[in-house]
């Protein structure tokens, strides 16, 4: 007869930055069930949109959904806003928006492996990540003027140019950051003991990714070829290199592994942009009140992140609704953790680079 | 500019179950999520999917003119992972949602159906 122990994981706690509250039950140290609650930081922000702001301020109220993964709010609503007002932004623009957008993600993904290390007991090594981890967020820096919660996406083009000075700074960097990240990523994929608590462990199948419609490095570990980069025209990754990453394992190992590929392709795609920058300007003027309704789809670090935008002519948005891949991820999280052990409820959740902030907005 | 090619497919309480059901294909179809919007007299709902590896292209199952205490089904038999959208949606909208547990977004002090338009608008 096995001892039964219902065990709370949060709403704090040390392991997650962010509140989320997991009630499991076990058994000899075995989940059999999970609830969960997610919605510790609703602050209203989809009601605030169409009630406190005129549309143009609204990408300022969205890029504070999250700190992180701010460029991707702010550009989803904004590629949204220029399509119902058939505004057509440079290509030097989207090769800009395209650059941050990247960069952005660097930071994340490296910043959600070095945690995994963390909770695996490798607080050194989560260290050394985010070490690493300073060069992307000083080239953010430098280009938008913040390492987080960056205002770059405007209606019409981006808010700064790219001097010389940051072209060269930008390439040195880059190269940097490259071989850093190289070095991790052959550390985090051979480690006999930190592959203990990674390898075989959450693994989630390909069926499993598909029937939970996992979003993300998350499907992309299980197998599944899903990624708004590939299926949706929101920025020129197809000028660029963009390669779309998949392992097959599904497990916390292989979601480690694909962050660190797109982090190298990421690399790869903003050297190809920074230094190929078509001329031009890099704001179009805008004239007019959004109409009309629109669907977007973008590529944020941790998955697809949906909008849909309603206009009615007038300077404040009728509808904005916000969906955001951890909100997507969370049904199949719930279902993974039965049959895992508690022990293991730590790297798996990390692995899964949960944002509560953007699943509660 | 994006341009989605967005295929519109006309469906009504009554049936949106049964034709999600024949439509949706687990190994084509990657549902998205579930959006109302409200008109200030009636909600318009939105079930919303993507096709893999296929670019630019979203199908909605869209039914208009929804009374606001109307039932609304749950698409868990069709795709499990539909409750965290529907109990986002019965709590942001005050829904009739199938099999939706109340109270994961919103506190249980909050007002209720804050995204109605009567909540914010000042009617």
């Amino acid at each position: 007869m096995g001892s039964k122990i219902t065990v709370t994981f949060g709403s704090q706690h040390i392991a997650i930055p962010e509140p989320v509250s997991f009630v499991f039950e076990t058994e000899n140290e075995i989940i059999t069930k999970v609830d969960v609650d997610v919605g510790y930081v609703h602050r209203g922000i989809e009601q605030a949109a169409v009630s406190k702001f005129n549309f143009n301020n609204v990408q300022f109220l969205l890029a504070r959904v999250c700190g992180f993964c701010s460029i991707t709010h702010a550009g989803a609503y904004i590629h949204g806003v220029e399509q119902l007002l058939g505004v057509e932004t440079t290509r030097r623009a989207d090769y800009l928006r395209l650059i941050v957008t990247e960069l952005d993600r660097m930071h994340s993904h490296l910043l959600a492996n070095g945690h995994v290390a963390e909770v695996c007991g490798y607080e050194n090594l989560f260290m050394q990540v985010v070490k690493y981890r300073e060069n992307a967020t000083e080239i953010l820096e430098a280009i938008t003027g913040n390492r987080v919660q960056y205002d770059y996406y405007q209606i019409g083009g981006v808010s700064r140019d790219l001097s010389p000075e940051h072209i060269k700074m930008i390439n040195a960097k880059l190269v940097e950051l490259r071989k850093n990240v190289l070095k991790m990523r052959d550390f985090f994929e051979t480690d006999y003991t930190l592959g203990l608590k990674t390898r075989n462990v959450g693994t989630i199948t390909y069926d499993m990714a598909k029937e939970y419609n996992t979003a993300g490095p998350i499907a992309r570990a299980s197998g599944l070829r899903m990624d708004a980069r590939n299926e949706f025209d929101f920025l020129p990754y197809g000028e660029v290199g963009y390669v779309l990453q998949t392992r097959t394992e599904g497990d916390v190992w292989a979601r480690n592994m694909v962050r660190f590929d797109e982090v190298i392709n990421s690399i790869d795609m903003s050297l190809y942009a920074v230094n190929n920058l078509p001329e031009g300007d890099i704001k179009v003027k805008v004239k007019g009140k959004p109409k009309g309704e629109t669907f977007i789809r973008v590529e944020a670090p941790r998955g697809e992140c949906f909008y849909y935008i309603k206009g009615n002519g007038t300077k404040v948005m009728e509808r904005v609704r916000v969906r955001v891949p951890t909100y997507s991820n969370i049904p199949v999280l719930r279902e993974l953790f039965v049959g895992s052990l508690y022990s293991d409820a730590q790297p798996i959740v990390l692995s899964f680079d949960p944002c509560l902030s953007c699943t509660a907005r | 500019m994006i341009n989605p090619e967005l295929i519109m497919h006309e469906v009504t309480l009554g049936n949106i179950k049964d034709i999600l059901m024949g439509w949706y294909d687990v190994d084509k179809h990657h549902y998205i999520t579930i959006n109302a919007i409200d008109s200030g007299e009636t909600l318009t709902i939105d079930w919303i999917f993507s096709e893999y590896e296929v670019k630019n292209i979203m199908h909605i199952f869209r039914v208009e003119n929804i009374e606001y205490k109307s039932n609304i089904p749950s698409m868990m038999d069709v795709y499990p992972c539909a409750w965290v959208s529907e109990w986002d949606l019965a709590d942001m909208f005050d829904l009739n949602m199938e099999n939706a547990h109340r109270g994961m977004f919103l506190e249980p002090e909050a007002p209720t159906g804050p995204l109605l338009k009567e909540s914010y608008s000042g009617k």
